[in-house]
């Protein structure tokens, strides 16, 4: 049996019979075969000596046994690792950052504690999933729409905390800024509410975030400062109406004005829906997920196939000659009928300013959609529907002759600008061509964060050490590339947590010192997920 | 639900030869409703297995529940599907204390003989290019408590 650090066999051994005691010996697990369910089937260091893989699992039932096994790790100094469903497959799953911790598996904590219609909230523990919130609405014919990530298996407070983010309006995508009041054990035992949930019988504690006093929330994301063990959620009423509504513009330089413009209708919360950006001439619409769309030109074709890369003058150049738009647009629109023509009219009005610019509005349509549209469609997460439909999106490619069996995200945040996105196309793209990276001629930005874009770029992960370790270098190479122009990610794999925090660096890794100072105060043991998101007490340093 | 019912909805190729899967045997069955199956696989279990219960997968949130009733009324299914369904569905089936202990498999449209292997216990689908064949395999409850038991009220 795998132990952890630091940690005797005896007093392992022991801390386990407490923790069945206290769970019921069923919801220990120590089997390799049950254990090999904890591995991150995407990782980075598979079958290698950095794999971090877990010693032990428990399943606690409720928040009640959470605080006790808490208590039991600090008195053995065990470090362990709470998953509310483990599926952020990606960036981590359910591995811990920490070779040898115990894993907390929440996932038999999946009950709605409350759902309230009138004011839009739900009030829910980590196992609960985007399935099964949405199935619950469905089976109570609740008024209420959720915002799902892609794919809808995961931990709706497990994707919040995790810095997760969906597809429909602007209010709800960023999940852990719609959250409202969280539950969490802290490490040595207390449990705290924050929020409006500090006070004993509060009524508002899904009903206002600020709560009294600095808002603590904020360290309970992405950090290893206890376990939650609930959380609020704000939940939107369902759309009337729903369409979609693509803007072409003709020339490369147009992307600047485009999405100044754009940017300006989403401050003024004219634009709400998640809008994509594309390119006609790779002859895709949107979302290349959505497949389809012109045949490419041949001239255009040559251009995008040129092993030294694409030439965006020539693309341009061949681009115009061929009467194809070099950008498209898709926008996501919601609401009753006359807000989405009153939308779309705002935006052709502001777009009309670029020379050239063409527009067309789908038809708009009242919703619910049938049951049969709504299984024709690929991606349903635009209608507030989670799915597992992304990975039906083909099969698993090669690289470097080795099976691809999943990827690692590289996930920098770039300026919400035209250039910004230009550069980043080009100097990502040139990374990719030097590690022969799977990558499409042109990868466009996404406007899924509310003013910044998300440049997310996927890596294979293989199996083999000599590949993972070659994705590795480009994948510290694209930090080395972002970082130096400002762009940082906003969320990575186990595996890259220490670089990536490096990178946040100003005056010292001052933000890195203040999150130490803080775990050296509430976990002096380091027993809560130490390594998570790079912080660990001062005995792990 | 038996398979034969679902004749009209399974949207059958007609390429390909009346080949049994060889692992499948008449146990409750997963049927993968993200592709367009080949024909003898209604022809295999209409003629020999019509009354086995049966499903048919659907990755979204109807099929979800669906799905986790028909393992919490099991203890062993086999399957018949693409590689990136049951990628998901061995994810799913583990929270309800199932582990994959066989798989083959061979081209989607039936046109060459199974390929891959049979074992007694065959660890984790990992994804790879065998993604576009179809896969036969078999999942049984393991001695381990099921994680989820459905949903809980609060």
């Amino acid at each position: 049996m795998k132990l952890p650090p630091h940690v005797t066999q005896a007093d392992f051994t022991a801390a386990l019979r407490e923790f069945a005691r206290i769970v019921g010996p069923e919801w220990v697990f120590t089997s390799d075969e049950d254990l090999e369910l904890y591995r991150d089937s995407y990782s980075i260091l598979w079958d290698e000596g950095e794999e971090r893989t877990a010693a032990a699992a428990v399943a606690p039932d409720n928040a009640e046994q959470v605080v006790e096994l808490v208590k039991v790790a600090n008195r053995y100094r065990i470090p362990i690792y709470p998953i509310s469903t483990g599926k952020n497959l990606g960036y981590g799953g359910a591995a811990p950052a920490t070779a040898g911790s115990v894993v907390f598996d929440l996932k038999r904590m999946n009950r709605i504690l409350e759902i309230n219609e009138r004011h839009g909230y739900v009030l829910l523990e980590p196992g609960v999933s985007y399935f099964d919130l949405y199935n619950h609405i469905q089976a109570k014919g609740l008024k209420l729409w959720i915002d799902v990530p892609s794919p809808g298996w995961g931990s709706v407070l497990g994707n919040a905390l995790d810095g997760g983010v969906g597809v429909t309006l602007a209010p709800y995508r960023n999940h852990f800024e719609a959250q409202c009041g969280l539950e969490v054990v802290l490490p040595n035992g207390t449990m705290m509410r924050t929020g409006m949930g500090a006070l004993p019988g509060a009524k508002t504690w899904q009903q206002f975030k600020p709560g009294f006093g600095p808002r603590v929330d904020g360290l309970f994301k992405q950090s290893n400062y206890g376990v939650v063990t609930k959380m609020g959620l704000w939940l939107m009423p369902p759309p009337e109406c729903y369409t979609t509504g693509v803007v072409e513009v003709p020339r490369y330089n147009d992307l600047i004005p485009l999405v100044d413009i754009i940017g300006r209708l989403e401050q003024t919360k004219t634009v709400q829906g998640l809008w994509s950006l594309s390119s006609p001439i790779t002859g895709t619409i949107a979302d290349a997920a959505h497949g389809g769309g012109p045949k490419i030109e041949p001239a255009i074709l040559e251009v995008l196939n040129a092993p030294t890369g694409v030439d965006m003058g020539k693309l341009d150049a061949a681009a115009h000659t061929a009467g194809v738009a070099f950008w498209g647009c898709e926008f996501n629109l919601y609401g009753p009928r006359k807000l989405i023509q009153a939308q779309w009219e705002c935006i052709c009005d502001a777009l009309s300013a670029i020379p050239g610019a063409k527009f067309r509005l789908n038809d708009i349509r009242t919703l619910p959609l049938p049951p049969e549209e709504l299984a024709s469609r690929f991606d349903v997460g635009p209608l507030g529907i989670p799915s597992l439909r992304t990975f039906s999106l083909g099969p698993m490619i090669s690289y470097e002759g080795e099976d691809v069996t999943g990827h690692v995200f590289f996930s920098p945040v770039i300026p919400r600008t035209g250039e910004a996105a230009m550069e980043a196309m080009e100097v990502f793209a040139k990374i990719a061509r030097k590690y022969h990276l799977p990558y499409p001629p042109l990868q466009f930005p996404s406007a899924i964060f509310e003013r910044a874009f998300l440049f997310a770029v996927g890596l294979p992960v293989t199996r083999s050490p000599t590949v993972n370790a070659r994705i590795r270098e480009a994948f510290k190479e694209l930090v080395a590339i972002a970082t130096a122009r400002g762009w940082g990610e906003y969320r990575t794999a186990p595996a890259f947590y220490d670089l990536i925090m490096g990178t946040y660096s100003y005056n010292d890794h001052a933000l890195r010192g203040f999150l130490e100072t803080i775990k050296d105060a509430v976990d002096p043991n380091g027993i809560m997920s130490p390594g998570r998101y790079a912080i660990r007490s001062r005995h792990q340093r | 639900m038996t398979a034969a019912a679902w004749a009209p909805a399974l949207g059958l190729s007609s390429r390909g030869p009346e080949v049994a899967p060889p692992l499948v045997a008449a146990m409750p069955l997963l049927l993968d409703g993200t592709i367009t199956l080949p024909q003898w696989t209604l022809a295999y279990f209409q003629s020999r297995h019509s009354a086995i219960p049966a499903l048919r997968v659907e990755l979204d949130a109807d099929g979800f529940v669906a799905l986790r009733h028909f393992l919490e009324t099991h203890t062993a299914v086999a399957g018949i599907s693409s590689g990136a369904t049951l990628f998901c569905l061995e994810r799913i089936a583990w929270d309800q204390g199932f582990r994959l202990t066989n798989r083959q498999h061979q081209p989607i449209d039936g046109t060459a003989k199974a390929v891959g292997h049979a074992a007694s216990r065959v660890g984790h689908y990992r994804p790879s290019r065998t993604d576009g064949l179809l896969h036969h395999w078999v999942m049984r409850k393991s001695g381990s408590a099921p994680l989820l038991q459905g949903p809980r009220e609060a």
